[in-house]
């Protein structure tokens, strides 16, 4: 791992991985910008967290998902920063399209638990099996495959498109 | 196989994978044109990314503030009158001090091997991790089975690097290749734990322009003097017991 303390290092390294992230989930530019410093500044202050069994970029991309998706429960607390306003941002990476993680963020706060919010980006935005998931938050597949089960039921009355499309 | 997930790409393109993960992913790709293109965007994204500078925001973080900077001035006031007072009184002979970096010999081409000038940035350093701390380990310096390297290298301009190591026994593995990201001593991504097998150990760090084939690795350190075509080996050798 880097030098703690050597922080322009680490993101010279990583920080593609995380703006990419960021602007996948956030999808706008200035959130993304600034989440990206959220980041690194984490990642500065708690560098003692990191287990030398994972790997750096594992951990990078928890901290960094967790980020964002605590900057849009902010965001949607705040209602004089409505999403929908912002300029959209090409979707990166991940399995789905632009609009359908949008699609998806929005399904996912209006309801459900933070732990479950991680759980169906990862499975759903970033392709992860249940297990892979579970590994990365520290809990069993069986536990994922429940919590991915449970948000499926609450579409049933108005399935998203995207959903046949990846998990049929 | 379904789709190889973001983490995946990302730990592949990174070099942190073995050659045992990184093979079924390599074959994914070849037959997915979708894990190609999700990979092809990281690696646009990253060439992007490298083309602009450090935010000023980022740079910041984990400088030492202005009081820290001011105590750093305060000492070099009082070391330096002190300093020039010792260096007049005692006029000492130089004294030659083991030097704390750990890299043996630069092969570039079909050149001879060099030995590296002294007080040059070190191509390739190994660090031991003790506790919470880390230090440099000397060329031939004795270390136990079970303890964790942390391999550090300098790319130069070279833009791709490729670890790998080679035991007494002869085996040689491939930690894996990953894009350099320019000049300057950076980490390698990931920490080795040493196995068992007594004897010579040594660590190669394999500079080149384009992403080398796994077997032309493995042939380049099958052999001594270890050589590359178009590409420089720096190396560490440490001796395990």
């Amino acid at each position: 791992m880097t030098d703690p303390l050597d922080v322009t290092a680490l993101y010279r390294r990583y920080g593609d991985l995380v703006i990419g992230r960021c602007r996948t989930l956030l999808r706008n530019e200035a959130d993304a910008q600034d989440a990206t410093q959220e980041v690194f500044l984490k990642l500065h202050r708690h560098a003692d967290r990191f287990r030398g069994d994972a790997s750096p970029s594992t951990w990078i991309f928890r901290i960094t998902t967790t980020t964002c998706l605590n900057r849009i429960r902010t965001r949607r607390r705040r209602p004089e920063d409505p999403v929908e306003e912002l300029p959209q941002v090409g979707s990166t990476d991940s399995l789905l399209d632009t609009l359908a993680v949008r699609d998806l963020v929005e399904r996912l706060l209006a309801g459900e638990d933070e732990r479950t919010q991680s759980c169906v980006i990862y499975h759903y935005v970033d392709g992860m099996t249940h297990d892979e998931v579970g590994e990365l938050l520290g809990i069993t597949g069986a536990a994922v495959r429940k919590r991915i089960s449970t948000f499926r039921a609450s579409l049933r009355a108005s399935p998203p498109p995207w959903l046949s499309e990846i998990d049929p | 196989m379904t789709h190889l997930s973001t983490l995946q790409l990302h730990r592949l393109r990174l070099g942190e994978l073995g050659p045992a993960e990184r093979a079924p992913l390599d074959a994914h790709l070849d037959a997915c044109a979708a894990c190609a293109g999700r990979l092809g965007h990281q690696e646009a994204t990253r060439t992007a990314f490298l083309r602009a500078p450090v935010p000023p925001a980022i740079a910041a973080i984990g400088a030492p503030s202005w009081w820290e900077r001011l105590g750093k001035l305060r000492a070099a006031f009082l070391l330096v009158p002190v300093a020039f007072a010792a260096t007049l009184a005692l006029r000492a002979p130089e004294v030659a001090t083991p030097d704390p970096v750990v890299s043996t010999e630069r092969t570039k081409g079909d050149a001879a091997p060099g030995a590296r000038a002294r007080g040059a940035t070190a191509p390739l350093e190994a660090w031991i991790q003790t506790g919470q701390s880390a230090r440099p380990l000397y060329t031939g310096e004795r270390v136990r089975a079970g303890a964790r390297i942390q391999l550090r290298y300098d790319p130069g301009n070279r833009r791709f690097v490729t670890l790998a190591g080679r035991d007494a026994r002869g085996t040689v593995e491939v930690y894996g290749t990953h894009a350099a990201a320019g000049p300057g001593v950076a980490p390698a991504p990931f920490a080795l734990t040493l196995d068992d097998a007594e004897g010579e150990q040594a660590f190669y760090a394999i500079l080149t322009d384009t992403r080398p084939a796994p077997d032309a690795v493995l042939r380049a350190l099958e052999v001594e003097p270890v050589r590359m075509e178009r590409g420089e080996i720096t190396s560490v050798v440490l001796r395990k017991e």
